[in-house]
């Protein structure tokens, strides 16, 4: 008994899926419906007609070798990417082991290392607050050249005055020195003993000026 | 032919780049031309099988030859493409793209088509394209996907209900509603279907 409704189920089917001798089969199985061959024959001419459209869309030839080299680029960019990122991925891991990682001490051990870290941090604390040594300081000679000035020579004559004594008295008088002199020359060396300077000594300058300083 | 695939998978999976792209390029006519018409833009579809091999070439280390290299790849390609369309109806909030004849320009152009092609040959498959991706860019993503995987893939309605993850029959429904959608743009009916005439390049058009 043919059923159109339970055959027109099954004619898309057969129209993608088979071979052309199977259609032709169909065909003559549908001899007997028309519109059940028309049905057939509408969806498998339209099929046709989409798989020839689709072809005539397809790239020519030249398209391939643009295609390849674009696809070989992004693998290329791919898999420098995914090198940073697996580098990056690897630093990570190690440096989460390194925080993560445990270390098992016996307690007697620990104690005994946090006491020496202790000391060390306490001892290292002292040495710093204590001032440190003065390093003597470093002597550094250096020449330098002065200008001088010029010379110049002044000459001064000093008078003194003359206490005007009568040579007479004068003459015994130096004699009578002399004479002590000797005598005590004589006993003693001479020597500055008993020397007084005079509490002022008087100078009296005289500017001299030659006739071309005016 | 399949030891020269398992000599050039064994390389590939050792980090082996020219092997990949050996392999890449037995499969990869098939996989442009199923993103070509699943997004109906030359762009949108390199951008797409593109990603279908990278994703393979991340993933190759994984394929354990339990089944064929391409079924595992199609399987890839299949993920690749839904999560395409839900990227894209994120961004679109899930609008249909219309196809224009301005983008069947674009398919032409990079296809490089051959300029000896006859005008009217030219023209007419040009408009075919343009009834054929009109009828496709109807349907929703996962009903062309569908479509594509029967009728490009020869896939059976049970393997395609495993991968895109619905029901045979839901796979039926969607396989339906494309040939009806393709009947209706392509004026196939009852009547037409006796009318149809062989163009030159051997496409069939409703008179």
């Amino acid at each position: 008994m043919h059923n159109c409704k339970a055959n027109r189920e099954r004619l898309i089917e057969a129209a993608m899926t088979s071979t052309p001798s199977d259609q032709s089969a169909i065909e003559l199985e549908l001899r007997g419906c028309p519109a059940c061959l028309a049905e057939f024959e509408s969806v498998r001419s339209s099929l046709r007609i989409t798989d020839q459209a689709m072809q005539a869309t397809a790239p020519a030839e030249s398209f391939w070798a643009g295609y390849n080299s674009r696809l070989r680029q992004s693998l290329e960019r791919d898999a420098a990417t995914r090198s940073q990122s697996r580098n990056r991925a690897a630093f990570r891991i190690s440096l989460r082991n390194l925080f993560d990682s445990h270390l098992r001490v016996p307690v007697p051990v620990a104690l005994v290392l946090i006491a020496v870290f202790g000391l060390t941090v306490f001892f290292a604390g002292r040495s710093q607050r204590a001032p440190l040594s003065s390093s003597p300081p470093s002597v550094i000679t250096r020449t330098i050249e002065v200008p001088v000035v010029q010379e110049r020579l002044v000459t001064q004559i000093v008078y003194r005055d003359r206490i005007r004594v009568p040579q007479d008295r004068s003459r015994q008088a130096f004699a009578n020195t002399a004479r002590r002199r000797n005598a005590t020359s004589d006993s003693n060396p001479a020597s500055l003993s008993g020397f007084k300077p005079a509490n002022e000594a008087r100078l009296t300058i005289i500017k001299g000026s030659y006739q071309n300083d005016k | 032919m399949t030891n020269i695939e398992d000599e050039l998978i064994k390389r590939a999976q050792s980090a082996d780049m020219d092997a990949f792209c050996l392999l890449a390029k037995q499969y990869e006519r098939r996989i442009y031309l199923l993103a070509l018409n699943y997004c109906h833009n030359p762009q949108d579809a390199e951008d797409l099988s593109q990603e279908v091999w990278l994703k393979a070439y991340q993933a190759l280390k994984n394929f354990r030859s339990e089944s064929s290299f391409y079924t595992w790849l199609r399987r890839i390609t299949i993920n690749c493409f839904l999560n395409h369309r839900r990227a894209r109806s994120y961004r679109w909030g899930g609008q249909t793209t219309d196809v224009t004849l301005a983008s069947m320009e674009g398919i032409e152009d990079t296809a490089g088509a051959a300029p000896d092609m006859n005008s009217e040959r030219s023209l007419h498959n040009r408009i075919m394209a343009e009834k054929v991706m009109q009828a496709l860019s109807e349907l929703t993503p996962p009903q062309r996907l569908i479509f594509l995987l029967k009728h490009h893939e020869g896939m059976t309605y049970e393997e395609i209900a495993k991968e895109i993850g619905c029901s045979t029959g839901a796979a039926k429904k969607s396989v339906h509603r494309a040939v009806a959608k393709l009947r209706q743009h392509l004026n196939v009916g009852d009547q037409e279907s006796a009318t149809f005439r062989t163009l030159p390049n051997g496409i069939e058009i409703g008179v």
